[in-house]
């Protein structure tokens, strides 16, 4: 399973659950956030910075899902800091780097003016 | 956890909804979601086409998910089914399938363009958005029967919704 940790600048951090809580990536605050993480089964296996050049990296965060009429489901984990640089993070933690593809609906708080 | 959001079909003059299990949903000659195989849709003469009732679909989350949005429908390009075209489209209304019990269906208004069209790279965008219920405008297919088709049940064909959980 793929889940995200977050860390803001003071050094806290944020995990997606928390005491059986599920806190959806767009309550982030953006203005503080250092790095973004995401996990495989608790280990890491890809990290976003942002720091310095938070102006220029804005957190784009979703899960695509995919429902087959038969029944099957798959998850893709989309993650970037613009629609030039996304990554798509299939379920068994591979990961292809690719543009937005053209089908990405930004959120205005994902928009980089 | 992830909301657990699934395929629903409508049907009847409220439009109950019925998630759509493994084993697919029917084209058949009735407003059912389980026609199992009552209700076939006749094969008509050379020169005629008889068609399903319509069938209508929409994702519905039964429970409360992150917001969706950018909902797609798409198909893998290819339905094996020899003198059967699928067609498709979407809408924000919902309007109960009518035809004759048993033989065929009435041509829908909104199911008009060849399914095969929408593919992995050229998906149906469908309108909607939202974090529980009916999340999605509905989707209507109608399979158009020749008398070019193979007599018996078809094959199971797969459609495809997407969606992006934000």
């Amino acid at each position: 399973m793929i889940q995200w940790v977050a860390e803001y600048d003071d050094g806290s951090m944020i995990s997606e659950l928390s005491d059986g809580h599920v806190m959806s990536a767009s309550e982030l605050d953006r203005n503080k956030l250092r790095s973004f993480r995401l996990e495989l089964n608790g280990k890491p296996l890809l990290t976003l910075s942002f720091g310095e050049d938070r102006p220029h990296r804005n957190l784009i965060f979703r899960r695509r899902r995919r429902i087959g009429s038969d029944g099957t489901f798959e998850t893709i984990t989309i993650v970037g800091w613009s629609r030039d640089v996304i990554c798509y993070v299939r379920e068994d933690g591979s990961i292809e780097l690719d543009s937005d593809r053209g089908d990405l609906v930004l959120l205005d708080s994902e928009m980089i003016y | 956890m992830a909301a657990t959001v699934k395929i629903y079909e409508f049907n009847g003059a409220s439009g109950s909804g019925t998630p759509v299990t493994s084993a697919g949903s029917r084209f058949c000659s009735a407003d059912t979601p389980s026609p199992g195989i009552s209700y076939p849709v006749v094969k008509p003469s050379d020169g005629t086409i008889n068609r399903s009732y319509w069938k209508t679909f929409a994702l519905y989350a039964e429970t409360s998910a992150s917001n969706i949005n950018n909902v797609k429908w798409y198909t893998d390009g290819a339905i094996g089914w020899s003198g059967i075209t699928v067609y498709v489209g979407a809408t924000s209304a919902y309007t109960q399938s009518t035809g004759t019990p048993g033989s065929y269906g009435t041509d829908s208004a909104v199911a008009t363009t060849a399914a095969t069209t929408y593919t992995a790279s050229a998906k149906l965008s469908v309108a909607g958005s939202g974090t529980s219920g009916r999340i999605s405008d509905y989707v209507v297919l109608q399979a158009d029967v020749t008398s070019g088709a193979s007599g018996g049940t078809t094959a199971q064909e797969i459609f495809y919704w997407e969606y992006d959980e934000v």
